[in-house]
């Protein structure tokens, strides 16, 4: 079939057809991303009435975005040199330039998936008075000891629990009934698993559903009107217990549970084992902290008062038992602690001049953050001006140079018990709206970017039997693809001032 | 719109030119940001940026009329979309509250 006016423009519009469809969808983009911007403007203007919570500033690395908006800028310049060629008829100048407009996207991407990488691996702790730390090298191992009493949802059990009891599996016995004294009646020693408890949940519906029936009978036996009730899945047993023969400990990093108490935990398929948290693990441990922010912490002086500085320089037992030779072998069959990466980090902290010493690394940190705040402060007072609220209690802890010269720096790990963690994640929308918009914006410009590229490739792989055919068609289709990459670049140009520069 | 080779080279040196501008401008926007951090002056420069690469890269200084009867209903709701933040900030659930300082 033939499509008109691919070449020839319409009369009526005095358009090449393609060139209407073109602008109809970076119209309808337009909307996409204008709905995007404003959703940005909403929660930026709406952080501003949030008393706790403060629009993260200057956090992205600026180079990154910086280079990448000249990559853009450079691409689309290339795109129009390329179209050009082809108005010239000479094809393999054009493919010469297509080509390096996809090695731009490349770099692009690239350079973006390095940025992404490192929102991945840097983490926030809130803690419960709402100051904040940033840095790498989380470590959220949970332990549990002690545990021998078992709940679980016969609807949702999936056996998670048992993949992460640390040593042998204990046999388990069903609490079938309490006697008279209020002590359970066990049955016979089971290996537990998902088939063993629908084994569990078939026993016992039979029987429930037996006495259902014989019910109905009975009634409609007294009354022949009654009208019988068919038996329904939600009659069925709901919860289950077990009895584990010997206590049993489990180990699971915190953000894999549902929830966690100093006396029980429950996992996502709602099993809730009773235990007691093992010393080893007492808190969430971050190896270096590289941020401490107390704008939102309550109290009045937080500088002094906050919960970090409390918690700032202790070291986790369970790591110095890592260190220390795999001590009692206990992590011999444990290789997501080596896993979770934070030798790296403890590898820089080992290479400063000092010997890495946790206590002596926080009080360097706290001597940084207080320091920083006092020069806020004089700086505020040479303008007479009063200091700004928002600068005077958010600051890198890495180093810092005081009035004499003497430069400070500082690795300091921090563990923030159980209780006091309100809040932990890496730089992802869970941890704050900033970062939820800020992916959305760039992960949904970032695709753009792909396919972009993807189909400028083709023309430049593809496009010779076209353009030995019809090159004003070839030269048309080039102008489509590139109208599209110039409206890739326009985005971005918004993109890198309001999500790195402000 | 150029066609013989002639007008076709002009436009090249053209397209040239304003892409230089453009690496200038975004220069000039991290230095702006970093002697003093402006929302107008961040976003003025990026609107500028943004009017040259629509105006020459697009073509849309030269279109045909069509192109720009889409293009301002389109600007006219994108720029309605950004005013609707406004009524949200005049709920009371959101509205702003005094910070300390």
């Amino acid at each position: 079939m033939e499509i008109p006016y691919e070449v020839k423009p319409r009369p009526d519009t005095g358009l090449w057809n393609a060139k209407v469809g073109i602008w109809l969808f970076l119209a309808s983009e337009v909307m996409l991303f204008g709905g995007l911007f404003s959703a940005y403007l909403f929660l930026r203007l709406g952080a501003n009435g949030e008393a706790d919570y403060f629009w993260p500033e200057g956090v992205l690395i600026v180079e990154f975005g910086f280079f990448n908006t000249l990559i853009l800028i450079l691409s689309s310049v290339f795109v129009v040199v390329a179209w050009l060629q082809l108005k010239l008829r000479n094809f393999e100048k054009f493919r010469f330039w297509m080509i390096l407009v996809v090695l731009c996207a490349a770099i692009f991407l690239v350079n973006k998936g390095f940025e992404y990488s490192a929102k991945f691996k840097h983490y926030g702790i809130k803690l419960s008075d709402n100051s904040i730390v940033e840095g790498h090298g989380i470590d959220d191992t949970i332990r549990y000891e002690g545990i021998k009493e078992v709940t679980i949802d016969v609807a949702r059990f999936n056996g998670e629990f048992l993949e992460y009891v640390h040593g042998e599996t204990p046999k388990f016995r069903e609490v079938l009934s309490t006697n008279a004294e209020g002590k359970p009646v066990l049955g016979d020693p089971i290996e537990l698993s998902e088939s063993e408890v629908r084994n569990i949940e078939d026993r016992i519906n039979n029987v429930l559903r037996e006495k259902h029936l014989a019910e109905n009978d009975e009634e409609r036996a007294k009354d022949p009107d009654f009208k019988a009730i068919r038996w329904l899945p939600a009659m069925g047993v709901k919860q289950l217990s077990f009895v584990a023969e010997k206590e049993f400990l489990i180990q699971i990093k915190r953000k894999k549970l549902r929830k966690s108490f100093s006396d029980s935990v429950k996992f996502r398929d709602q099993t809730a084992l009773k235990g007691t948290i093992s010393k080893l693990t007492p808190g969430l441990y971050l190896e270096a902290i590289d941020r401490i922010d107390l704008r939102a912490t309550d109290s009045e002086n937080p500088e002094t008062s906050s919960l970090v500085w409390k918690y700032l320089g202790q070291e986790s037992p369970l790591k110095n038992l890592s260190d220390d030779a795999s001590a009692d072998g206990v992590y011999e069959d444990d290789k997501d602690h080596a896993a979770i990466g934070y030798n790296e980090v403890e590898q820089k902290a080992k290479d400063d001049s000092t010997p890495h010493d946790p206590k002596n690394e926080a009080a360097n940190a706290k001597k940084i953050f207080l320091g920083k705040r006092d020069n806020v402060l004089a700086e505020a007072k040479a303008k007479d001006e009063e200091a700004e609220f928002g600068k005077l209690l958010n600051h890198s802890v890495l180093k810092w140079k005081d009035e004499d010269g003497e430069e400070l720096a500082s690795h300091a790990p921090i563990l923030v018990p159980w209780d006091d963690v309100k809040l932990y994640s890496n730089f992802t929308p869970k941890w704050n709206t900033y970062y939820a918009i800020y992916f959305t914006l760039t992960g949904l410009h970032g695709l753009h970017v792909l396919l972009g590229a993807l189909v400028l490739l083709y023309f430049a792989v593809f496009g010779k039997k076209l353009f030995d055919k019809d090159p004003e068609h070839m030269a048309n289709r080039v102008e489509v693809g590139g109208l599209f990459w110039h409206f890739v670049d326009l985005v971005w140009i918004f993109l890198f001032p309001i999500l790195y520069l402000m | 719109m150029a066609d013989t080779p002639e007008e076709i080279l002009k436009d090249m040196k053209k397209y040239w030119l304003i892409g230089w501008i453009l690496l200038a401008c975004t220069v000039l926007t991290v230095v702006v940001a970093w002697i003093t951090p402006s929302i107008t002056i961040g976003l003025g420069i990026a609107t500028v940026k943004a009017g040259l690469v629509a105006c020459i890269f697009m073509h849309l200084s030269d279109e045909k009329s069509l192109i720009y009867k889409v293009l301002i209903y389109t600007v006219f709701f994108a720029i309605g979309l950004m005013f609707l933040t406004l009524l949200a900030l005049y709920d009371p659930i959101i509205a702003p509250v005094n910070r300390p300082n």
